[in-house]
């Protein structure tokens, strides 16, 4: 315990310096501006400004891009209160009480429980990922390369559960997305495979290449055939604090969607998304009355936002832990962390623990500070709803050219990035989720190096996978999701739960 | 039918996985297999691509089924041609007109054709958006953040 607070303390030591408070700042900034506006992520904008942060001290860029992820969290939630309109796909369900909360007046309470349940939420889950991660990291360091592998099928089999539409398609496109991380010089051989010969291919695709091009510029391009059309809402939004009779109703949910946010974070696969869609759902059914939900129930907005918030944190656990990035944005830290020279796994709170725990700290930090700067800047974000998509998306772009141009100062990898914006309108088009595509992408080089490492060490036995009980036990897991993924009646309610959104 | 299955969402997937996994497989059969053991470069590409063929026909027969196939909500919506082909040339233009002709200039030009995607454009509109992002990009990314881009033209 006292080893815990002087790690924590440490952490803080790291995390509260001028220049890394400025990032954080920085970060939440960015963060709930890109929430508040649909149409562009947090996915989106951390890979725009991953290249920014090459001049950084690797904390300083960490705190940076995490404070993106979360603040977007919080930035999700207002444009969803207030226009009906999910500005991040996890605050899909706070529109459903969220705003009617706004129309009857109440906006200022509806916004106020949301980021208060934020707040506490990810203070709950920042001390979480404080006190898990040390247990998770020594058990971590046991792993070889046939627990690695497991682990990763495992992270890759919970993406396809959580994937929206159908199975195939998901397994599909994790399959698509490790082959295009193979793209490259082979690290055990030394063979350049699929390069065809371009230079700029030795190295295989950037990942701010692929996750911009079908991230970022497939949506810009989607949004332009669809018609937008924005209601902002114009009437005063009220009084900001939630009464006395709003925060009574509302402290259990907080409370029951932080529990389940954290747990559902930490899951390979899951995140925000699934943790604010459970805990709707959760919050339904243990209501007296359900048919309040729906109809401006302040539960219905207490519950998710601090689900989601806790499930984004907790996401945290595996990268730092494991170094197995659970979705898509984890990806991209792996990208960061990666850039600085650091690989991500259990080594990094053992060697690094500046940079462990001033992460960890800058998390708290960061929550403090959305709800010092949520709350006030409330008419700011307002006035920005109201900017036209038509005058945003060109600038969208231009950051995009100027964040893939600058990693290597090639134009060819601009146009690789055409290519994927492309390919990802594409599967738009076809109704498949890129999000498992990204994951297999991080993923597949990983992967097959210790494939390759565990049958090696095993002399090409196959059941080295079975016969290390840790391995077993992943396998296992993964054999059970695959087994829940097709009982029709979870497949239903997994139909189901992404129907509504 | 024939036309309506082309048109079909799951059908066109699968088709797409199928080629996908079929060329990689053939690709990766230039690379030394390996055996199980000592795996060469191709093993691994081989067995995915494989994969990925399987997966593509099992989803392009899924679709073939009567409930699936006649469900028109599934069918691809006509893509936009207009959208797509003006945002890549703007950011082929930026990319490849950027060491020549300078930022300022590179700007004014992804701005204004990547513009034109937008239906109810309006060129003075375009032409202030565009100045003002010009400008924006020269002293934030150049003066700013110490980018090493060309401001002007060479």
């Amino acid at each position: 315990m006292t080893e815990l607070v002087g790690q924590l303390l440490q952490g803080f030591e790291a995390a509260l310096t001028v220049s890394n408070l400025l990032y954080c700042l920085l970060g939440v900034t960015l963060g709930t501006l890109i929430g508040v506006l649909p149409g562009i992520g947090p996915v989106a904008t951390i890979a725009m400004l991953l290249p920014t942060t090459y001049g950084l001290p690797p904390l300083t860029a960490l705190i940076m891009l995490a404070g993106i992820y979360y603040g977007a969290q919080y930035g999700g939630s207002t444009s969803a209160i207030l226009v009906n309109l999910p500005g991040e796909s996890s605050s899909v369900v706070t529109c459903l009480d969220g705003y009617t909360m706004a129309r009857r007046g109440r906006a200022g309470a509806a916004l106020g429980v949301a980021a208060l349940g934020s707040f506490f939420a990810g203070s709950v889950a920042t001390l979480i990922i404080a006190v898990l991660a040390a247990p998770l990291a020594a058990l971590a360091l046991k792993f070889g390369p046939a627990e690695y592998f497991s682990l990763m099928v495992l992270g890759l089999i919970a993406a396809i559960v959580l994937a929206n539409g159908s199975v195939i398609k998901a397994i599909a496109m994790i399959a698509l997305g490790l082959l295009l991380g193979l793209v490259g010089t082979d690290v055990n051989s030394g063979v350049e495979r699929f390069s065809f010969g371009i230079p700029e291919l030795s190295d295989g695709f950037g990942f701010v290449v692929v996750s911009m091009g079908i991230f970022g510029i497939a949506e810009i391009i989607h949004n332009l055939e669809k018609n937008e059309q924005r209601d902002i809402f114009s009437t005063r939004v009220g009084r900001l604090l939630p009464s006395r009779d709003d925060l009574r109703q509302s402290w259990k949910p907080v409370l029951r969607g932080t529990f389940l946010g954290s747990l559902l974070g930490i899951l390979p696969g899951g995140g925000a998304i699934l943790s604010s869609f459970a805990s709707y759902t959760l919050e339904k059914k243990l209501a007296k009355d359900p048919s309040r939900f729906g109809q401006g129930a302040i539960e219905g907005v207490a519950g998710p936002e601090s689900a989601n918030n806790a499930g984004a944190q907790t996401s945290f656990i595996p990268l730092l832990t494991l170094g197995i990035p659970p979705n898509a944005v984890m990806a991209l830290m792996v990208g960061a962390m990666m850039i600085h020279g650091i690989v991500p796994g259990p080594q990094v709170m053992t060697e690094r623990p500046q940079l462990f725990w001033g992460l960890i700290a800058s998390m708290w930090i960061g929550n403090a500070l959305l709800v010092l700067l949520n709350l006030p800047l409330i008419g700011l974000w307002i006035r920005l709803l109201k900017v036209p998509y038509r005058l945003l998306y060109p600038a969208i772009l231009l950051f995009c050219c100027v964040g893939i141009y600058s990693v290597n100062q090639s134009a060819l990898e601009v146009a690789f990035a055409v290519g994927f914006g492309l390919l990802g309108y594409l599967f738009i088009k076809l109704d498949c989720e890129p999000a498992p595509l990204l994951l297999g992408f991080v993923l597949g080089p990983l992967m097959e190096e210790n494939l390759r490492r565990a049958l090696l060490l095993a002399r090409g036995d196959a059941l080295v996978f079975l016969s290390r009980p840790l391995s077993a036990f992943l396998l296992f897991l993964a054999l059970l999701l695959v087994l829940v993924l097709i009982l029709p009646n979870v497949r239903q309610t997994r139909d189901q739960a992404f129907q509504e959104s | 039918m024939k036309i309506r299955l082309i048109r079909h969402q799951d059908f066109v997937a699968g088709l797409m996985f199928c080629t996908a996994g079929i060329a990689t497989a053939y690709a990766s059969s230039n690379y030394a297999l390996g055996t199980a053991m000592r795996m060469g470069p191709g093993y691994f590409p081989l067995v995915l691509g494989l994969l990925l063929a399987g997966l593509g026909i099992m989803q392009a027969a899924h679709s073939l089924k009567l409930d699936i196939s006649s469900d028109e909500s599934r069918l691809i919506e006509k893509p936009c041609l207009r959208s797509l082909s003006l945002i890549g040339a703007g950011m082929l233009l930026f990319a490849f007109s950027l060491s020549t002709a300078g930022l300022l200039l590179s700007t004014l030009g992804l701005v204004v054709i990547s513009g034109i995607a937008y239906r109810q454009f309006r060129w003075h509109e375009l032409g202030l958006l565009s100045t003002g992002l010009a400008i924006f990009a020269v002293t934030v990314f150049v003066y700013g953040l110490g980018l090493p881009f060309q401001v002007l033209p060479a």
